[in-house]
């Protein structure tokens, strides 16, 4: 297991090896709050401004530039404005979050801080998945010291601003990690998204304007206050700029978090080299980039062929950053068990809102199920690959897409382990036809 | 509203629409034709069914028209390859689990998923896997529920939320595993049967109707509610003489109340087939004896001679006429004419709670329909429990404030249901509602008013401060509540109020169907009322012909009254407390056996028409009337015709001059009557009779805390449960519920009696 | 015309004709010795109505109304009702079942429709077709006369095997 930074300085991760790093103390010795102090002298504009510089792109998937997110709040909206920090972190290969807030809750609160200055936000909430009920622990600890410290409440560091912050835990609902099913979990209603238009940074949380945040997006925030848009952008790319954490799993020699900066070059040396190659020297199989919802990316695709680990990068490449759970596969895993698993995951996760979704991931899974049990038909692949195309761009909100890429990209990538599962029926018919 | 027209083009041929258009209403409105489940106009947008994708130009995706608002230039495409493969797609994905028992289905022939199958589904099914299974299981003893056979369009829960205000119903669960039902037992509403109404399959089924017919064998008859007030349009289906169900699904019928109906329009029509109908006209010899059952000759015969005997006797004034709020216009014109031109009364009246005489006398602007009640900028609620009482109006007033941004203002002695939505809620003391209206009108009497009233001035000066803060439509309503000088008093406010920009109408709370077109006939203006003509029985008043019953309202007190009288003659369907003395009783036909007009609340004029023959030998109100006018020697030349009836009613009725049945054929456009508007007059006289009144109020009368109960006045407890016989085996692990439902002997005899017995209402004209 | 000619002409018709008739007394015989004798009826011969029953025993029959709605004329009168016993409890396979199913052969016109309609495989047309009765009202069938349980198939009939070439009887002639 390896938490750290590689190519370049840790920003993020920079004090999560530390001895008590959760702690207050440990945090203002390693320059906490300063951003904050910094931020607060600032105009809410001025920080906004410094994070479009920035060029900070959401880290929990879809990769919306932050700065852009923050200027859609109305300012002059009569309403109480919200920050909600998603902390759900359910997509399957992704954990960073999990460290961040277990090993530095005070990054978040700070750049919670920052943002709800920047928006002009008296409220903000941080909401947890359910089975990170240990870490709203640790949260409401680093909370209440804040509070005594002066950091959270009224008149934060001697200024006028004041702001709560609260934390709130889901009950274990992959949906509640889209913004708008997350805000209505917040509310206290069923857990499934809203429609769009209006988006969250208009009427979100109470019909108020609201900005949703990854914990890896609103980390972020401290450093470019401390360091300038402009440096923090200079880290990474022109289009993406900073670091950007990677949740290893899977078949490679040393999982872990690992903070690159963006553009990193390229995918073959990040996993023979920095995670020191595929367990047991065995062949690299596939590996997807970003979490369970993106393509599926063949060793083909990525042995010599220079993929830049970055948003165009890994476009480029056939995949996505998503939210950057990178898990590895070798030679041993059979490609048609992998995705009925994550196939499994979706209809198990699907809210039931919209009918693509919801009758689609059932249909496709007992569809594997049933070409898991030896009586698939030849035509099953077409099936799969047709009932694909009708969720996908069909569904209310994205699980749709994310049900229907990794089956579309498994079967067009690795159709060898789909037919093997076929042949059984394929022989049958071929004999029957024969006799 | 704006209407700022922009051009938008769909499918190569463009349309000028109103800015803010739905795309979808614009699609299907210029003869694109859209499929759709979870959309519903006027109900909140769902877009989950996916069915409604179109194409839009510089969108990506493609886009679901129900959530699109039609922008300037947007060039929509229908009709392509693409889209007809999505919403193939989309069939195929809502037919997977979907079981395919459209035989057993009471469904089956009006499921709009059968009809869009046969639009937009695959000719062969793809999807080979084993079907999830549900259990079938009933939500209440009137909602069969199959959760397998829905397609989660959540229309009833947005229905059972937004009309109803009542959320009893809900999705639980996730995923595929979604279904819809209660939180946990039974339902716990109104069983307003809603849901049933707009499920678009068979999920949510009639219990009462389940498996009983099939919609292609019903003869489906456009007719008028005869439950309350609102009159709204329902189709009854009839087979073979019998009614079966009441539905208001937009495929029968599109009146003023949509798909919309309560629990007594959709579950309480079984009395018309009941088997304790009268049968044959009876006859009563000797006082004191047995009913007799006789020939229609007989009955009338019979009948003539003694009320021939009864005027020679004591002249013509000592014999009454007493009409019905619940019969047809018809019935209650025949009924005036006969006491007018035959007896040569005026002792007539009609049976109702309270008149709206004074009302209607100093009437200061036009009645309100429900279509102005929905889009309402404010709403003065005085008295009444529209929720409870005219369901219709409750659901208007709701959708108003929630889907409108409506200010509702309730005055009340108890806090109903609606303050709940309500701006402003003034809880009064009981019996208190004059000093209420009284304050409205003039803020004079603030003080006085807040005092006995027992709120603070200043709320009733914000509520006055609403009014005349109001652009656009005011509506007040009012229940029976109000004295008679209050009526009045309340019927000329906008007299003193209105301007350019703020208009009032009036929306009165009647309690029975025909309560307005009884006053409009004429026939509450006759020299007595209800309860005072009881009162004169066997001294003044010797003889009495009555139509329907009297209220137990009227018979309090005096429930020996009819017991004094030398003749009673009694037209009804159903033996009651009226026709116990009765000397000769006629068997009346329901309002699903005639032909005829109700007038609602709104001053609309309805038709009535017949679904099924009389049952047994009765015969429709008029036609009695009619035929013991002709036997006392009398032709009223009705030629055996409703519409004859109607014609010569609206001649000489001036509200309804001009009307035809032809005109009122198209339930989609009601006919209005014409209330004359009465002009400004001085009111000292009621204000001071008023103020009088108000100062002798309890000071100390304790208020009525706390929300009755979901359908405290709809139905009472009753044994609807034993309609459906084998209740407890389809209970799905339940506990046996509490008999939530009346049956359909009692839904009568509540309506006409109302529970609201335990305190001192003023019962206003009565 | 001399009377010898008629004669002969007559005597050659006789012969003729009768020639033929002798012709046929050694062939074999089409005539059915009814109701001494079974008919033979065609596999697709339609007689009375037979409702069917699962391998259970319950009611094939859901009271759909295809059939009557089928119906031409209108000849099919049913009555549904509720069975929510469970399901090895019940009349018919599901919980809606036909309480009442009468068929009207003063009406029928043996058209088939109902049997093309159901969905269910319900309703067949059998074989029986000696239906003459002495009052008419007895032409009205209900459920018992006409479930296969219950029907009493005539024994004055024999259905031809499939492969049995029925029709060619009447194409020889």
């Amino acid at each position: 297991m390896f938490i750290g930074a590689l190519g370049c300085e840790p920003l993020q991760l920079a004090r999560v090896n530390l001895e008590n790093s959760t702690s207050l103390d440990v945090y203002r010795r390693n320059g906490g709050y300063e951003a904050l102090r910094k931020a607060l002298g600032m105009s809410p504009d001025d920080v906004i401004a410094e994070v479009k510089k920035s060029a900070l792109r959401g880290r929990g998937g879809a990769g919306f530039p932050t700065g852009m997110k923050w200027g859609f709040v109305p300012k002059d909206s009569p309403k109480p404005k919200y920050v909600v920090c998603n902390a759900d972190e359910s997509e399957p290969g992704s954990f960073k979050d999990r460290y961040l807030m277990e090993r530095d809750p005070h990054m978040l609160i700070e750049g919670m801080l920052i943002a709800a200055h920047a928006l002009g936000s008296k409220t903000c909430y941080i909401y947890t998945r359910g089975e990170y009920r240990y870490l709203i622990e640790i949260m409401d600890r680093a909370l209440v010291e804040a509070r005594n410290a002066n950091l959270v409440g009224e008149k934060i560091l001697g200024t006028d601003f004041a702001c709560e912050v609260h934390t709130h835990t889901g009950a274990g609902a992959y949906i509640c990690g889209e913004e708008t099913a997350l805000l209505n979990s917040l509310e206290g209603l069923r857990g499934h998204p809203r429609m769009k238009p209006p988006f969250p940074a208009v009427a979100g949380l109470y019909s108020c304007p609201t900005v949703v945040n990854n914990v890896e997006t609103l980390t972020a925030v401290p450093d470019i206050i401390k360091m300038g848009g402009e440096a923090y952008q200079k880290l990474g790319t022109e289009k993406s700029g900073g670091t950007k954490l990677w949740s290893v799993s899977g078949h490679v020699n040393r999982p872990g978090v690992y903070e690159l900066p963006m553009g990193y070059d390229d995918m073959e040396k990040f996993i023979m080299e920095d995670c020191q190659g595929i367990t047991k020297n065995r062949k690299l199989k596939a590996v997807i980039p970003g979490g369970s919802s993106v393509y599926i990316m063949p060793a083909s695709d990525i042995l010599g062929k220079d993929v830049k680990m970055d948003y165009e990068g890994l476009v480029a490449a056939g995949s996505m950053v998503g939210s950057g759970g990178f898990i590895v596969m070798d030679e041993t895993v059979d490609i048609f068990e992998s995705t009925k698993n994550l196939t499994e995951f979706y209809k198990h996760e699907s809210c039931g809102w919209c009918t693509p979704c919801r009758e689609g991931t059932d249909w496709l899974v007992k569809v594997f199920k049933r070409i898991a049990k030896g009586e698939g038909q030849p035509e099953d692949a077409q099936l799969l690959l047709d009932l694909c195309d009708n969720i996908e761009g069909k569904s209310f909100c994205p699980l749709g897409d994310a049900a229907a890429w990794p089956i579309q990209s498994a079967i067009k990538k690795f159709p060898e382990d789909f037919k093997r599962h076929l042949a059984p029926m394929v022989e049958a018919r071929e004999a029957i036809a024969a006799d | 509203m704006s209407s700022e027209s922009i051009k938008v083009t769909i499918n190569g041929s463009d349309y000028q629409v109103e800015k803010g258009a739905r795309l979808i209403d614009v699609c299907r409105s210029n003869g694109h034709a859209v499929p759709s489940f979870c959309y519903y106009s006027d109900l909140a947008l769902q877009a989950s069914c996916r069915t409604c994708l179109v194409r839009i130009e510089k969108m990506p995706k493609l886009q679901t028209s129900c959530t699109i608002t039609c922008t300037d230039g947007m060039i929509v495409t229908t009709e392509s390859d693409e889209i007809e493969k999505a919403r193939r797609g989309m069939v195929e994905f809502l037919l997977a689990n979907h079981p395919l028992d459209c035989p057993v289905c009471d469904r089956g022939g009006e499921c709009e998923l059968q009809e869009m199958v046969f639009d937009w589904g695959g000719l062969e099914e793809r999807f080979r896997e084993r079907k999830n299974y549900a259990p079938e299981k009933y939500l209440s003893p009137v909602v069969a529920n199959d959760p397998q056979r829905c397609i989660l369009c959540k229309r009833c829960t947005r229905v059972c939320d937004e009309w109803m205000g009542e959320d009893a119903i809900e999705a639980g669960g996730r995923g595929v595993n979604t279904v819809i039902g209660t939180y946990g037992g039974w339902l716990n509403c109104s069983q307003c049967g809603n849901c049933i109404e707009v499920c678009p399959t068979g999920t949510l089924l009639d219990g009462t109707y389940r498996h009983q017919a099939r919609p292609w064998e019903l003869e489906q008859t456009i007719t008028t509610c005869t439950f309350c007030s609102d009159g709204c349009q329902m189709s009854l289906g009839s087979r073979g003489g019998e009614v079966m169900r009441a539905v208001a699904r937009d495929r029968y019928v599109n009146g003023i109340n949509g798909e919309f109906l309560c629990i007594k329009g959709r579950f309480a029509h079984p009395f018309v087939n009941h088997e304790e109908r009268l049968r044959t006209p009876m006859i009563r010899y000797r006082k004191g004896g047995k009913l007799i059952p006789a020939t229609w000759d007989q009955a009338l015969e019979f009948a003539a001679n003694k009320l021939r005997e009864t005027a020679d006797a004591h002249g013509a004034e000592a014999i009454g006429v007493v009409g019905s709020p619940r019969i047809t216009n018809e019935a209650n014109y025949a009924l005036l004419k006969f006491a007018n031109e035959v007896v040569g009364t005026s002792n007539y009246t009609a049976t109702d709670r309270f008149s709206l005489a004074p009302f209607f006398e100093s009437l200061g602007a036009g009645l309100a329909t429900h279509r102005d009640i929905r889009f309402a900028k404010t709403i003065v609620l005085v008295g009444g429990e529209p929720e409870e009482l005219q369901p219709l109006t409750g659901k208007q007033i709701r959708q108003a404030v929630r889907n409108g941004g409506a200010k509702l203002i309730v005055i009340n002695s108890r806090a109903i249901r609606l303050q709940q939505q309500a701006a402003q809620f003034i809880h009064i003391r009981p019996g208190a509602e004059d000093a209420a209206v009284l304050a409205l009108a003039d803020e004079r009497f603030d003080e006085l008013a807040a005092k006995k009233l027992g709120v603070d001035a200043s709320e009733l000066s914000t509520a006055r401060g609403t009014v005349l803060d109001t652009e656009g439509n005011c509506i007040i309503m009012f229940g029976g509540e109000l004295s008679p000088a209050a009526q009045s008093l309340l019927a000329q406010i906008p007299h003193a109020a209105s301007t350019d920009k703020r208009r009032f109408l009036f929306h009165p709370l009647p309690l029975y169907n025909n309560s307005v077109g009884a006053h409009d006939i004429g026939l509450m203006g006759g020299a007595h009322t209800a309860s005072s003509l009881l009162g004169a029985a066997g001294a003044e008043i010797r003889a009495l012909y009555v139509a329907g019953s009297f209220l137990p309202d009227h018979l309090r007190g005096q429930e020996e009254a009819l017991s004094k009288l030398d003749l009673l003659i009694v037209q009804e369907l159903f033996e009651t407390e009226t026709t116990r003395y009765a000397d000769v009783v006629l068997p009346a036909a329901s309002f699903a056996e005639t032909d005829g007009t109700f007038t609602n609340n709104d001053g609309l004029v309805q038709r009535v028409r017949a679904s099924i023959p009389p049952a047994h030998q009765s015969k429709p109100d008029w036609m009695i009337t009619a035929a013991l006018a002709q036997t006392l020697g009398m032709d009223f030349n009705f030629q055996m015709s409703a519409s004859t009836v109607f014609r010569e009613l609206a001649e000489r009725t001036t509200a309804y001059n001009g009307m035809r049945y032809p005109l009122l054929k198209d339930e989609t456009k009601p006919v209005q009557a014409k209330h004359a508007i009465a002009p400004r007059r001085d009111l000292a006289d009621e204000i001071e009779a008023l103020r009088l009144s108000i100062e002798s109020l309890d000071e100390t009368a304790e208020k009525i805390m706390g929300t009755p109960p979901v359908g405290h006045e709809l139905f009472k407890p009753g044994e609807l449960t034993g309609k459906v016989p084998q209740f407890h085996l389809l209970a799905a692990g339940n506990p046996k519920p509490p008999d939530v439902l009346i049956s359909p002997l009692y839904q009568i005899t509540i309506d006409a009696g109302l529970r609201r017995t335990d305190e001192a209402v003023a019962v206003a004209g009565d | 015309m001399s009377i010898i000619s008629d004669i002969i002409d007559s005597t050659k018709a006789i012969i003729k004709g009768m020639s033929i008739t002798l012709a046929q007394i050694p062939k074999e015989k089409w005539t059915v010795q009814y109701p001494d004798d079974p008919v033979t009826l065609q596999p697709r011969y339609r007689g009375q109505h037979l409702l069917h029953v699962d391998e259970l025993g319950r009611e094939k029959c859901v009271a759909c109304f295809l059939c009557a709605a089928a119906c031409p004329s209108d000849c099919i009168y049913i009555i549904a009702d509720d069975d929510p016993r469970p399901e090895e409890e019940r009349i018919g396979v599901d919980e809606r079942y036909a309480k009442i199913y009468n068929i009207d052969y003063g009406r029928c016109i043996f058209c088939g429709y109902c049997v093309e309609a159901c969905p269910k495989d319900a309703i067949t047309h059998g074989y029986n077709f000696e239906l003459s009765v002495y009052t008419r009202a007895d032409l009205l069938k209900t459920k018992d006369d006409l479930l296969i349980t219950k029907q009493k198939q005539s024994p004055n009939y024999r259905v031809a095997f499939s492969d049995e070439d029925v029709d060619s009887e009447y194409k020889e002639i």
